[in-house]
């Protein structure tokens, strides 16, 4: 579980970009957290990985106080993918990509090998191991980018902004692999302002407005809140706002398979 | 990172140094890089960092300005280390040292208070060539941008279990290359997209280009930079060469 416990930040010692930020994140849970660009959620969660150290309050990972751990030894359980992952690239082969965190953290080189082929077979990306990272395609490389992190089995996933910079299919796909890992067990944290991707894949939300919790709770009941909504600098959900244009319609529905079930109840017989 | 580079960064405000003309703050630069190499005595030298201490006050930055003079203070260490080793003495080995603090104080203050923009209309009006006052203010302009970039590099090599601060001085120097290839491919990236953007607006270096704000220098403007001249005079007057 990740614990934060009034949380407050500050850049340069004089303004709070996070303002005592209190939350949990249960195991196998999936969460999002939401907000306008400078609202503290990419802030909030390099705190996860001990990327940043609390100005006040405290951040416990399994019981663990980031302040007093390495980042290394952090994100072996809290892998953070940030926003344009594929900007990080470096090395000459997808395979080095992959296989560069797991040496880093000091796994026999099987253990690297079997990794590495695992997860460049579950994304779809065998045929281009010793391809240049460089040359694939901006789907082929945020998918790279998300199976590097993968590989040695974080029990955290945190995306952030995951669909910037995606077209509509590469969108579905990151829809499907988020799925999966949250099949899979993992605890999945989305940080987006995408609330049509977030409405989609129904997590738990949390909304941030300048750097403080402004709201949450399951997805339907907060993305369908107009005040919370507007509050944290988005806008609702397409298909709730064109629920909300037809008397008679639910006022609550935030994703397109709701929308499916709302319209076959209605008039589906 | 931030903080590093946030001590050469222009901070808007509207003290009387922000509002000088560029030239003039330049008279100033000047004045402080002749006096302190010129004259060799330290407690000059320590007058005249107070001095800029005073000047950072009076244009409210004295905390960006310290941060300055902050992150020098390792190469003010190795300097002061290694004349002092060939022998220099103590007060010989810090002359140099307070020097470097001097110039990076000096310099870090004419940014803090000069825009970006204004920095190349000076440098235009230098009868620098256009192409050049602009690479001069852009380079200027995308500090902060390229910071936030090398910082997010280094944090998600960090996540991916990188250690960028190893003991080991060759583990350090081979933790910098997943660190350095992302930055300078990125750097070009943005450079070619830049110059497409730049071009795409029609921007003709070889044409002369009008400007919506002319510098102009005024009263309070060449009285400043009399005052530094006759400061560099009386600086050599009292203490000597």
């Amino acid at each position: 579980m990740i614990e934060v416990k009034d949380l407050a930040f500050s850049y340069d010692g004089e303004k709070e970009v996070l303002k005592d930020i209190s939350l949990r994140i249960e195991e196998a849970s999936y969460i999002a957290i939401m907000g306008d660009n400078g609202a503290g959620k990419s802030t909030l969660v390099k705190h996860f990985n001990g990327l940043l150290r609390p100005t006040r309050g405290t951040v416990l990972v399994d019981g663990l106080d980031t302040s007093e751990e390495t980042v290394s030894s952090l994100s072996r359980k809290v892998a953070l993918v940030f926003q344009y992952p594929e900007s990080m690239f470096f090395s000459e082969t997808v395979h080095d990509e992959m296989a560069f965190a797991l040496r880093n953290f000091g796994f026999n080189d099987k253990v690297v090998e079997d990794g590495v082929r695992k997860y460049l077979t579950l994304f779809g990306l065998r045929r281009y191991e010793d391809r240049s990272p460089f040359t694939l395609s901006g789907g082929e490389q945020r998918r790279l980018a998300l199976a590097c992190v993968l590989t040695w089995g974080p029990k955290y996933v945190v995306l952030d902004e995951p669909t910037a910079g995606q077209d509509q299919l590469q969108r579905e796909i990151l829809v499907g692999i988020v799925r999966q890992l949250v099949t899979q067990g993992k605890t999945v944290v989305v940080v987006s302002h995408d609330v049509e991707f977030v409405a989609e894949t129904s997590p738990y939300v949390f909304l941030m407005a300048d750097g403080e919790l402004v709201d949450q709770g399951e997805a339907q009941p907060v993305l369908s809140n107009e005040r919370s909504v507007e509050k944290a600098g988005l806008i609702l959900p397409q298909v709730t706002a064109a629920f909300r244009e037809v008397k008679g319609l639910s006022q609550n529905i935030v994703s397109t398979a709701q929308a499916a079930d709302e319209i076959f109840r209605l008039y589906g017989g | 990172m931030y903080k590093l580079t946030s001590a050469f960064i222009y901070q808007p405000k509207l003290t009387f140094l922000h509002r000088l003309d560029p030239r003039a703050k330049l008279f100033m630069v000047a004045a402080f890089f002749a006096t302190s190499f010129l004259i060799g005595n330290l407690y000059y030298l320590v007058l005249l960092l107070e001095l800029e201490a005073l000047i950072a006050v009076s244009a409210s930055t004295l905390k960006r300005w310290t941060r300055s003079i902050a992150a020098v203070a390792p190469f003010f260490l190795f300097i002061f280390i290694v004349n002092y080793l060939t022998e220099q003495g103590l007060v010989g080995s810090f002359l140099p040292a307070i020097k470097l603090i001097i110039l990076v104080g000096i310099f870090s203050l004419f940014f803090i208070t000069t825009a970006p923009d204004m920095f190349a209309l000076m440098l235009d009006k230098l009868g620098l060539p256009q192409i050049i006052s602009l690479a001069f203010s852009m380079a200027l302009r995308f500090v902060p941008v390229l910071a936030q970039q090398t910082q997010d590099i280094i944090d998600a090599q960090r996540s991916r279990g990188l250690s960028v601060d190893s003991r080991n001085p060759l583990k350090r120097i081979r933790a910098l290359v997943p660190i350095f290839i992302p930055i300078i491919i990125l750097s070009i990236k943005r450079s070619i997209e830049v110059a497409e953007a730049l071009e795409s607006r029609a921007f003709d270096p070889s044409r002369p280009r009008s400007s919506w704000i002319e510098l102009k220098m005024g009263r309070w403007d060449w009285a400043f930079a009399a005052s530094n001249g006759v400061f560099v005079v009386l600086s050599i007057f009292v203490f000597g060469l």
